[in-house]
C-alpha cells in the first residue's frame, strides 16, 4: 500500500534503551558520578536539538542545555524510575525553554526596537527563499504549544504517550496539537508551494 | 467540516503511527474510497518530511561536558541558591542575633557607645598635665581670683582664666588677656589691714596655699591641643571668699567688722568651707569640661596631682644627676618649661558637640548645650546651668548670696587719700590701677545739698550681682556708719587701712563734718536772704 510504503520511509529516530540509562543513574545515584558525563553525552545532542527548534535560536542552546544538564545533575538522586530517563529530561528542557522564551518576552517588552532578523518565523518578501530557512522559520512561527509537541514527534521520534507525559497533558491533546501544527505550518508554506511540495 | 477535521487529524496520527491497528484499518478503507483523503495525506507526508529534513541542525559543541562538570563543581562548591540569598540569609541571621542580644541586653548600643567614648575621652585625658602648675600660684593669685574672678594661666601673668556671669546672670569662663584688675597686692594689703600677727599670717598663707595646691588640678592640658577646665571653679571661688572672710572675721572681729561692715555667719561659713573640703579634695573624681580640636564634652576623672609632683620631682633630680646640671641650668630648664612658647596656644577649634558624659545615661543630662564664643582675644564657653551633680553643698546656695555681698564690698569701699592718714589704698580708676588719688568729685550742688549725698553708692553696673545688693537682707549696709568713717564713692575701688590712730582719725573727721554741716546751713540761710535766727539766751527762772 502507497500508504503504508511512505509510513515505512519515514525516518525513525534512534531511541535509546532504557536499561543502559536506568544503570547508569543507578550508579550515579550509588556514588559513582563518573557515569553522569556518559549520559550527557547520550543526551546532550537531542536536548540542545530540542532547544534549538524551540527557540530558533543558536545562541542560548548550550547555555539553556547546561541548565538542564545541571537540573538533572542536582535532581538525579530523586529520580524513581518509573518512568522513561528522556522523558524526564525532555521536560526539564521543555520548561528551560519555556522559562527562557518568557524571560525574553518580558525583555521584548522593555526593548521597544526589535531586531527584526531575529524575530522568529518573520517572512518577508525579499527573504532567502532556501527551504531550510523557510522550513524554520515556518516552524519558529508556531506557537510553542503546537511547536513542541510536533517536534518532539518528527525530530525526537517520541511517541504521543512520551510526549503527554513530557509536556504534561493528555495524549488526545498532543495529537489535536502535532495535526494543528501541521495544518498550521501547510498554512505558513503556501506561498511557496510549487518549490517545497513539486 | 468537523468530520473533515477529525478525519485529517486520524490522517496526522496514521502517519505517526499512533494509531491502533483497528483505526488504522478503519482509516485504510476510508483512504481507498477518497482521493481527497489521499491528497491530505500525502501533504502530511510531505511535511513531516520537510520537518525532519530541514527543521535545521546544529553545530557541535565542543567540550560540552567538559564545560558542563566544570559549573557544576562551581556550583556544588558554593551552591547558586545559597550565594543568592546569602546576603539576605547574613543580614537576617545578623538582625535576629542583634535582637536577640538586645532583649538580653537592652543598654547594649548605649554602653558600646558609652565604651568608645570614654576610650575617646581617655584618649585625650592621659596626657593632661596642670596647666597652673607652669603659672605657679602665688597667695596673691589666689585673693585674687577670689575677689576679681581671675586666675594667671602663666607665669607672666598675660592670659587668665576669668569667670564672670552674662546679663541673664548666667555663669560662664572665658581665656583671655589679663585685665589691670587682678594685679596687684591686694592680698597683702589686706592682710595688712586686717592686722594679722604672724601666726594668723601663717594660718591664712597655709589656707591660701592650699587652694593653689588645689586649684591646679582644676585647670589640665596637654600638647594636642587640648583643654580640661572643671566647672567647680567657681566652687572654689566661692569657697575660697567663705574662708578668707571666715578666718579674717574669726582672727580679728573688731579690724574685720570695720573693713567689712557686714554680718557674717561664721557658722554657716565654716560649714560651707569644711563641706567644700570634703568633696572636692583630690580623692575624688572631678567632672571636666574638655575642649578637644574635634569636639566638647564632659567627663569625670581623677587628677593625680601627687603623682604629677612626683614626677617632676623625678624629673628634675634626673636632670640634676644624670645632666650633672648646676641650679642655674636647673632654672633655665624649668623657665624653658614654663616659657609660654612651650606650651599650647592659639587654640583652634572645629566644634562638634557632645555633652554626653561617659556613663552617663541620662538622656536629659546629656543634652546640656555649651555655648562657645570664640574671639581672636578670649574664648568663652557658656554653660546653661553650672550643676553640682555630685556635690551636694548644704546651705552653700543660701550664704552664696552672702559670700558675694561681702566680696562686693571689698571691691567698692573707696577711701579718699588724706595727706596725713596712714592709709594705704589701691585706687582703681577705670582699668588702670593707680597709686594717685582719683580726680576731684565734682562739687555737690550747694542748693540741694544734703548731708546723705556725701555719701554716694555705686555698685559695678557690670556686675550681674548688683540686683542681689537691692535686695537688701542680713549683708545690707549699715550706711550710716560707713558715713561716719568714710567720704565713700563708690566705683570700683578698694579699701584698705592699717592704721593705729584710727579713732582719732574717725573723731577728727566727725568734727570736720558737723563743721560742714553747720557751714552748709548757713549757707542756706544766705542764700534764702532771712538772717539766721539768733540764739536766744536761756530764760532766767525765777524760783
Amino acid at each position: 500500500m502507497n500508504s503504508n510504503n511512505n509510513k515505512a520511509d519515514l525516518q525513525q529516530p534512534r531511541i535509546l534503551e532504557l536499561e543502559e540509562d536506568f544503570s547508569l543513574i543507578k550508579r550515579f545515584v550509588e556514588g559513582d558520578h563518573s557515569t553522569f558525563r556518559l549520559l550527557v553525552q547520550r543526551h546532550k545532542e537531542k536536548v540542545r536539538n530540542i532547544i534549538f527548534l524551540t527557540l530558533n535560536d543558536h545562541k542560548n542552546v548550550d547555555d539553556i542545555a547546561q541548565e538542564v544538564f545541571i537540573t538533572v545533575y542536582k535532581n538525579l538522586n530523586k529520580f524513581r524510575f518509573e518512568s522513561q530517563f528522556t522523558t524526564w529530561l525532555y521536560r526539564i528542557t521543555i520548561n528551560k525553554c519555556k522559562d527562557h522564551l518568557r524571560k525574553m518576552k518580558l525583555r521584548n517588552i522593555f526593548s521597544p526596537i526589535k531586531d527584526v532578523e531575529n524575530e522568529p518565523g518573520y517572512f518577508q518578501e525579499h527573504e532567502s527563499k532556501d527551504v531550510a530557512e523557510l522550513i524554520q522559520k515556518a516552524i519558529a512561527k508556531l506557537p510553542d504549544k503546537l511547536k513542541i509537541p510536533l517536534l518532539l514527534k518528527d525530530i525526537e521520534g517520541m511517541s504521543y504517550k512520551e510526549i503527554s507525559e513530557t509536556i504534561q497533558c493528555e495524549i488526545g491533546t498532543v495529537k489535536s496539537r502535532i495535526f494543528r501544527a501541521r495544518e498550521g505550518l501547510r498554512e505558513l508554506l503556501k506561498p511557496y508551494e510549487k518549490e517545497l511540495f513539486v | 467540516m468537523k468530520e473533515k477535521v477529525k478525519i485529517s487529524e486520524q490522517l496526522s496520527a496514521y502517519i505517526d503511527g499512533e494509531l491502533s491497528d483497528a483505526e488504522a484499518q478503519a482509516l485504510e478503507q476510508k483512504l481507498e474510497n477518497s482521493i481527497e483523503l489521499q491528497n491530505i495525506l500525502q501533504e502530511l507526508i510531505k511535511l513531516k518530511k520537510l520537518t525532519q529534513k530541514f527543521s535545521g541542525s546544529l553545530k557541535d559543541s565542543p567540550y560540552f561536558e567538559t564545560r558542563l562538570e566544570g559549573i557544576i563543581s562551581e556550583r556544588t562548591r558554593t551552591p547558586r541558591k545559597f550565594v543568592k540569598w546569602l546576603p539576605v540569609t547574613g543580614i537576617a541571621a545578623v538582625t535576629v542575633v542583634l535582637m536577640i542580644l538586645l532583649k538580653l541586653n537592652p543598654h547594649l548600643i548605649e554602653d558600646i557607645v558609652e565604651e568608645q567614648k570614654s576610650n575617646i575621652a581617655g584618649f585625650y585625658t592621659e596626657k593632661l598635665k596642670p596647666l597652673l602648675f607652669a603659672a605657679e600660684l602665688t597667695n596673691e593669685d589666689i585673693f585674687n581670683f577670689a575677689f576679681y574672678h581671675e586666675l594667671p594661666l602663666d607665669e607672666s601673668k598675660t592670659n587668665v582664666i576669668h569667670l564672670g556671669y552674662d546679663q541673664a546672670g548666667k555663669e560662664f569662663f572665658e581665656i583671655r588677656n589679663a585685665s589691670s584688675v587682678s594685679i596687684g597686692k591686694n592680698y597683702e594689703v589686706f592682710t595688712e589691714a586686717l592686722n594679722f600677727d604672724d601666726e594668723q599670717r601663717k594660718k591664712i598663707d597655709s589656707i591660701m596655699s592650699y587652694y593653689a595646691d588645689a586649684l591646679q588640678s582644676q585647670i589640665l592640658v596637654d600638647d594636642e591641643q587640648t583643654i580640661a577646665i572643671s566647672p567647680v571653679l567657681w566652687n572654689y571661688q566661692k569657697a575660697i571668699v567663705a574662708d578668707i572672710l571666715t578666718f579674717a572675721a574669726n582672727s580679728n572681729p573688731e579690724r574685720f567688722s570695720k573693713l567689712v561692715p557686714v554680718i557674717l555667719d561664721p557658722q554657716n561659713f565654716a560649714e560651707v568651707r569644711n563641706a567644700f573640703k570634703e568633696k572636692h579634695d583630690m580623692k575624688h573624681p572631678n567632672e571636666y569640661i574638655i575642649l578637644t580640636p574635634d569636639s566638647i564634652f564632659r567627663d569625670s576623672f581623677t587628677f593625680d596631682m601627687q603623682k604629677f609632683k612626683d614626677e617632676m620631682k623625678e624629673m628634675r633630680k634626673k636632670i640634676h644627676v644624670e645632666k650633672n646640671l648646676s641650679q642655674e641650668h636647673l632654672k633655665i630648664a624649668e623657665l624653658h618649661m614654663k616659657d609660654p612658647k612651650h606650651r599650647p596656644q592659639n587654640f583652634v577649634y572645629k566644634f562638634k558637640n557632645d555633652q554626653g558624659k561617659p556613663g552617663d545615661n541620662d538622656v536629659h543630662k546629656t543634652q546640656r548645650h555649651f555655648k562657645i564664643e570664640i574671639d581672636t582675644n578670649y574664648y568663652r564657653v557658656e554653660l546653661v546651668n553650672i550643676d553640682f551633680p555630685t556635690i551636694v553643698l548644704p546651705d552653700f546656695d543660701s550664704i552664696n548670696e552672702q559670700i558675694e555681698k561681702a566680696a562686693r564690698h571689698l571691691r567698692n569701699l573707696h577711701v579718699p587719700i588724706l595727706p596725713d592718714t596712714k592709709f594705704k589704698t589701691r585706687v582703681r580708676a577705670g582699668e588702670v590701677w593707680t597709686d594717685s588719688p582719683p580726680a576731684a568729685p565734682t562739687p555737690p550742688d550747694i542748693n540741694n545739698l544734703e548731708l546723705d549725698s556725701l555719701f554716694r553708692y555705686e555698685s559695678d553696673p557690670k556686675d550681674s550681682l548688683k540686683s542681689l545688693f537691692k535686695n537688701g537682707g542680713a549683708f545690707e549696709f549699715r550706711m550710716d556708719s560707713l558715713m561716719t568713717m568714710f567720704n565713700l564713692r563708690g566705683k570700683d575701688s578698694v579699701f584698705i587701712f592699717n592704721d593705729k590712730n584710727f579713732k582719732e582719725e574717725m573723731q577728727r573727721f566727725q568734727e570736720e563734718m558737723k563743721k560742714l554741716k553747720k557751714e552748709i546751713q548757713e549757707l542756706r540761710q544766705e542764700l534764702k536772704g532771712t538772717p539766721a535766727p539768733e540764739k536766744k539766751p536761756p530764760t532766767q527762772v525765777e524760783i
